[in-house]
């Protein structure tokens, strides 16, 4: 069953707690997610980037430092 | 003294103005990347014609929407997007800055501007692609649009709202009919856009000069793209520098764009189809390139008088290869016109510019356009000079000519120089009427061949200077009465006698001089 069910993507900048894989878990499933991969890149600075399918859910620090710069 | 802390609070404040975007979004990733095009996977809301953001900074135009990849083409960064890239929809098409700001500047078809002053300060924009007028919004073309050339505003007027064809082999003269008549705009009102297209930045750079020095950039806005910007970027500058004239348009101004050249613009055309893989059909051009273009010029057009009043003038250019006007393109953008003025290299090189080919050449609307006084002495002109043309060249053959055909002759190569016209001279109407007036009478007889262009240059300042009540007296919106046309022409004789009593024109230059500045 959990094969049809996309995986999610979930990109962090460094090791999640227990708490916060609890919470992306919760919402990857909320999502109609069967499998979380985590993934860690220092890149993104800080927050989360969950991909599911098509849909991207970008919380990093980067991406809203880029939207404040483009807006400046 | 820089204020660091008024700084630093400043941005705080705009920090904090800035909206936060929504967190989620769509996106795809690219499968593949080559000669600009890009493949992306995913993004199944893209909408034809939208804009993307690919990771990096990058944008790309979505044109190919398919069953499970989406065909768009990047604006730049070819060689900076990686397979597996993100790309993200923005739900918006292309769109183009506009505003009085604009004016004055050279932008790229995004426009950014490229002439290295400062931002640009406008905060509105107009979608690139937007549809033409409706036809109840439409109004009767019957403004004229002076290009200050006689062989033009005499033969083939141009009204405000519409579209005629610059056509012609490379070196010709089309940018410059282009020119002269965006820098006769001065103190007309019209606000113009010259939009080039993929032409080679050393040519643009001399436009650009020339309208400079020639005070037309307070009216004027480039939209430019040059031959080494990317193929979308040339694509869409018409429609760029088209959404801009638009803004002007539906504010209840005329605006004259010229298209330089449309020819290289079904060129970048045909290159974004090949490369997408679209099928390809005559000269490989894809099927809707004539779309391409009707669907552009479509958008020039004057509007009602309960829309504001405002046109756009458009004078797209193409370029032929060896005279072909039967060529796919020019055949396209002849029969989507209103017109066209067709200019030859032979006529050129044998000193006849600008090179218009009086026979080839037509306005469809522009005669109800034309000042009254003008249409009503230049009636005739067209069939003269046909005739003296059939007359021309059935007597290379002949040598014992009447009396009477030698006079047709002659009168005929006088009317042939009279509407021969340095470039970046432009004559205002009463001169044209002057010109006009006197080409037609049997003064003419007595101007000696091939001294005509002198002699009118003569004349002009001449009863500019001597004559100036009379000259203030011609009113380019009446009918020439008899009396002024004989009064004239007798001061025409005037200044023929006085010219060949002392054998040489009077007034600023003599025929020599401006024969020789003419060559040059």
């Amino acid at each position: 069953m959990n094969e049809q069910r996309p995986a999610a993507q979930v990109v962090l900048a460094r090791n999640p707690g227990p708490d916060t894989m609890r919470k992306i878990k919760q919402f990857a499933e909320s999502r109609g997610c069967g499998r979380v991969n985590f993934e860690i890149d220092p890149g993104i600075i800080g927050g989360v980037v969950i991909y599911i399918g098509d849909t991207v859910y970008d919380g990093s620090v980067k991406s809203r430092l880029e939207h404040i710069k483009g807006s400046l | 003294m820089i204020d660091v802390k008024a700084i630093g609070k400043g941005l705080i404040e705009k920090i904090n103005a800035v909206q936060e975007s929504s967190d989620e979004r769509v996106c795809g990733r690219i499968v593949y990347s080559g000669d600009g095009v890009v493949r992306i996977s995913g993004l199944n809301d893209a909408r034809y014609n939208e804009l993307l953001q690919v990771h990096g900074g990058y944008y790309a135009l979505a044109l190919n929407l398919e069953e499970k990849e989406v065909g768009a083409v990047l604006f730049s960064g070819e060689d900076k997007v990686r397979y597996g890239d993100l790309v993200y929809s923005t739900g918006q098409t292309v769109q183009m800055p506009v505003g009085e700001a604009m004016l004055g500047r050279i932008v790229d078809p995004l426009g950014k501007p490229i002439d290295g002053l400062d931002a640009i300060e406008t905060s509105e924009t107009r979608p690139v692609e937007f549809p033409a007028p409706a036809i109840m919004d439409r109004g009767k073309v019957n403004k004229p649009l002076q290009t200050g050339i006689l062989a033009i505003d005499s033969m083939i007027p141009i009204g405000r709202g519409q579209r005629e064809l610059i056509i012609g082999d490379r070196q010709t003269g089309k940018t410059a009919i282009a020119v002269d008549t965006i820098l006769n705009q001065k103190g007309e009102d019209v606000i113009c856009i010259y939009v080039s297209i993929g032409q080679k930045a050393s040519s643009l750079a001399k436009t650009v000069n020339t309208l400079r020095n020639g005070g037309a950039m307070d009216y004027t806005c480039i939209v430019c793209s040059t031959a080494d910007d990317s193929v979308p970027m040339q694509y869409i500058a018409p429609y760029s520098g088209c959404a801009l004239a638009e803004y002007f348009m539906y504010q209840g101004k005329d605006v004259l764009i010229v298209y330089d050249d449309l020819s290289k613009h079904a060129v970048a055309y045909r290159t974004m189809s090949l490369l997408l893989k679209r099928p390809a059909g005559r000269e490989a051009y894809p099927g809707d390139v004539f779309y391409l273009h009707s669907r552009l010029l479509e958008r020039a057009a004057k509007l009602s008088e309960e829309k504001g009043g405002g046109s756009i003038t458009a004078l797209p250019i193409v370029e032929t290869l060896a005279g072909d006007i039967s060529a796919y393109i020019p055949t396209n953008v002849i029969s989507i016109t209103d017109g066209q003025i067709y200019l030859e290299s032979e006529l050129f090189n044998s000193g006849v510019r600008p090179a218009v080919n009086v026979g080839l050449s037509v306005s469809r609307v522009g005669g109800s356009a034309q000042r009254p006084a003008i249409r009503q002495i230049s009636g005739q002109l067209r069939v003269n000079l046909a005739q003296y043309r059939e007359l021309a060249i059935f007597m290379q053959f002949g040598s014992d000519l009447d009396a009477e055909t030698q006079k047709t002759l002659s009168r005929g190569a006088k009317m042939t120089d009279t509407l021969k016209q340095r470039q970046y001279l432009n004559y205002s109407v009463r001169d044209m009427i002057v010109l006009l007036v006197v080409s037609q009478s049997d003064l003419v007889d007595r101007i000696p061949e091939k001294k005509m262009l002198a002699y009118n240059d003569g004349l002009l300042n001449f009863i500019r200077i001597n004559h100036a009540d009379l000259y203030g007296q011609i009113c380019p919106d009446e009918k020439i009465s008899d009396e002024l046309r004989d009064q004239i022409v007798s001061v025409a004789s005037e200044y023929v006698d006085c010219v060949i009593g002392d054998d040489r024109p009077a007034g600023r230059g003599l025929p020599e001089q401006a024969e020789a500045a003419a060559e040059g």
